[in-house]
């Protein structure tokens, strides 16, 4: 039993657990955005129109009701078939940002029907164009009333990364697990990955929590 | 890009009781993950709404819980327990640290239950010669489940996703059963394709048993 | 000139305006009064194009609202309209309620918009109010904004949607304020009001509208002291007590 050897977990270590979570913080980025923006123009169509309802309907509902992990694993080994020769990282963000599409898609939906119908029509009565009205008025208000959910789909993602680990993209979690092997003494190394990956999502945590009542606050009519 | 994969499904079928059997495991990981998780949530729930001796270390540990992946704290029981001599089965690893989950993520949904349950209720109930019993039981828990219903059912399901990660440290629930059996022939497409579909049909088994009892509960409402 | 020629209109099988026809003349303030859900809103809407209707025309200067080759965003800047709701844009401020259209429809500056902006929050005296959200303004406050933002596209018709009714009581005088300085300047209106003693006051002509049909159309010293129609008579003696 090895409690805190602290001299086992060297500088060298925490720096490549560092590193971990740069490569967490990548991650997350890059399918945020990719997420977002295929999210919100699936929302979009989801919101606009019937059948897209229906025809989309499957791909969110099925999306959310199976493993990331077999995800994971399902189009890796369709890529491998299809000849595909795609680096971890690429992977990686091509099936987290597809998995948080459709978390995002239904956020957006939601986002664009809270907004007042009668708002969105004084806005046409003013003269405004249908895009213009989108722009001005639709899209800022939803995005206002969206925006605690989105900084919670980003938390999900910085957790879901971990996952990431199982196709060897070296992001925080399997550093950890190279360290753990390496130094043998996993309460240390897990205390700081656990801390990293905690003061990675806490303060957006908490600032999401901030909005969501100062929102609750403010749209009291 | 050609597609000119040609699928066996045949081996699936040959397999499926054993996809059927790891389902099982996933559905007891499931179920045991949410019947540890629940309890601890409301115990979670009473010492955040108690002082701050009780608030604060109970606040730790739910931010603890909602801020770190769940693969990290499965490791972090599985590695760690190990490394202090303690060695529990992968299956046992797996409902520890998602019931720990569960109850950090329903920890704030059983607080604010537990404060919506006015006193008067319960005053209006003892006054009518109901026990402390009788009033927890047919007042207080009803009022209870109406509110915590729709976010214990999510995270049900969120349990049943996070089961398979037990994978990860040898559990052979539905993907791990899966991704023994498909290396005996490899065709992994298939396999995991019909795990995907059984995954979604657990999924909507949940919700639908959910429901049964969700009725009842918007019954007694009107 | 606003001229409805023969108007129907149909939600689903629901038939909120039956054959209606009416004109207002440049300069005229004509007040349509009548009990609710008998589609007065709907009129309104009818008239800048933001309903569909089934039947009959409706022209403005002599373009057809509902003809395909209208230019419907051109047409609406020539009339402004305010809701009963005031429908104020939640995210800007009471000035960047009033600059948006100018600055995305007009495409004026933004110092220009903004300027043109204020001397409209000014006429409706909110000149103080032009940095605060529409969720920290009074009802009648909001609606007062509502009009300065439809008065700064400098429409030539204004339609008026029961701006009051969603009032307190002591914010109805500002309101109706506004607009008696609205006439004096010569703006032609269509106002839909329940603010009876008001209709006498302001209007040239009141028109009754019952269940989708004008009933009656007139000065108003005939519609409140002489009806000849008697469902007006009943409408206007009910709300006269
Ligand atoms: N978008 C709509 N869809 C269906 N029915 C509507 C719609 N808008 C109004 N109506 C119906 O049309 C009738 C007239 O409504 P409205 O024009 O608002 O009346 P008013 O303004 O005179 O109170 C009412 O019966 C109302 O329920
Ligand atoms: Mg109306």
């Amino acid at each position: 039993m090895n409690f805190s050897p602290y001299h086992d977990l060297g500088n060298g270590d925490v720096l490549f657990l560092l590193q971990g979570a740069g490569r967490t913080i990548l991650l997350t980025l890059f399918a945020g955005l990719i997420a977002s923006i295929l999210g919100l123009a699936l929302g979009w169509l989801r919101f606009v129109s019937r059948l897209a309802r229906i025809l989309t309907g499957p791909f969110v509902d099925v999306l959310r009701s199976v493993p990331l992990l077999v995800l994971l694993i399902l189009v890796g080994t369709f890529v491998g078939i299809l000849g595909i020769d795609l680096d971890p990282f690429s992977l990686a963000i091509g099936v987290l940002a597809l998995y948080a599409a459709a978390f995002a898609s239904e956020i957006a939906r939601a986002g664009f029907g809270s907004v007042d119908a009668r708002t969105r029509k004084a806005a046409r009565a003013l003269g405004m164009g249908a895009g213009q009205e989108v722009r001005h008025i639709l899209l800022p208000l939803a995005a206002r009333v969206v925006f605690p959910a989105w900084l919670g789909l980003l938390l999900a993602l910085v957790k879901d990364t971990a996952l990431v680990s199982t196709v060897g993209y070296m992001e925080l979690m399997k550093s950890s697990q190279v360290v753990v092997t390496q130094t043998n003494a996993p309460f240390v190394v897990f205390a700081v990955s656990g801390l990293l990956y905690f003061l990675i999502c806490y303060p957006c945590s908490v600032y999401g929590q901030r909005v969501e009542a100062r929102m609750k606050h403010d749209l009291a009519p | 890009m050609t597609f000119d994969y040609e699928f066996h499904w045949r081996t699936v079928l040959e397999d499926l009781p054993d996809l059927l059997a790891g389902a099982l495991v996933t559905l007891e990981v499931t179920g045991l993950s949410i019947a540890a998780g629940v309890p601890l949530a409301i115990a979670l729930g009473a010492l955040l709404r108690g002082p701050a001796a009780t608030r604060v270390p109970a606040r730790c540990f739910v931010e603890a819980a909602r801020n770190t992946p769940c693969l990290f704290q499965i490791y972090l029981f599985y590695y760690g327990l190990g490394a202090l001599g303690i060695n529990l089965s992968s299956f046992l690893v797996a409902v520890i640290a998602i019931s720990l989950n569960n109850a950090g993520y329903l920890a704030d949904t059983y607080r604010s239950a537990l404060q919506a349950v006015p006193v008067q209720q319960r005053s209006a109930a003892r006054s009518l010669g109901m026990t402390f019993g009788q009033t927890s039981f047919h007042v207080v828990l009803p009022l209870m489940a109406r509110i915590v219903y729709l976010p214990t059912v999510n995270q049900m399901i969120w349990a049943m996703l996070n089961s398979s990660l037990g994978t990860l440290i040898g559990l052979r629930e539905l993907t791990g059963v899966t991704q023994f059996v498909q290396s005996r022939s490899f065709r992994t497409l298939e396999f995991f394709l019909a795990t995907a579909g059984l995954y979604y049909l657990l999924a909507k088994a949940l919700m639908a048993a959910a429901s049964l009892y969700g009725r009842r509960l918007t019954r007694e409402a009107r | 000139m606003i001229s409805l020629r023969d108007v129907s209109k149909r939600f689903g099988s629901l038939r909120v305006i039956e054959s209606v026809s009416l004109d207002v003349e440049r300069g005229e303030v004509l007040c349509l009064i009548g009990s609710s859900g008998s589609g007065k809103s709907t009129l309104l809407q009818c008239i800048n194009g933001l309903e569909a209707i089934d039947g009959g025309t409706i022209e403005v200067d002599g373009i057809s609202v509902h003809d395909k080759r209208t230019d419907l965003n051109r047409l609406r800047q020539k009339l402004g309209i305010v809701f009963q709701q005031y429908n104020m844009f939640p995210h800007l401020t009471a000035l960047e309620n009033v600059a948006l259209a100018l600055k995305v429809v007009k495409r004026m500056g933004r110092a220009e918009a903004e300027a043109a902006a204020l001397r409209q929050l000014a006429y409706v005296g909110l000149e103080s109010k032009k940095d605060t959200f529409p969720g920290r303004l009074s009802g009648g406050q909001q609606q007062r904004v509502a009009i300065a933002r439809a008065l700064a596209m400098e429409p030539h018709y204004m339609l008026l949607d029961e701006v009051t009714s969603a009032l307190d009581p002591e914010l109805v005088a500002e309101v109706l304020q506004s607009l008696r300085k609205l006439r004096t300047d010569g703006m032609t209106m269509l106002i839909v009001t329940h603010e009876m003693r008001f209709a006498r006051e302001i209007a040239d002509r009141v028109a009754f509208f019952d269940r989708g049909r004008l009933a009656e159309v007139g000065p108003p010293s005939q519609i409140f002291d002489a009806p000849r129609d008697e469902r007006t008579a009943k409408f206007v003696g009910m709300t006269a007590r």
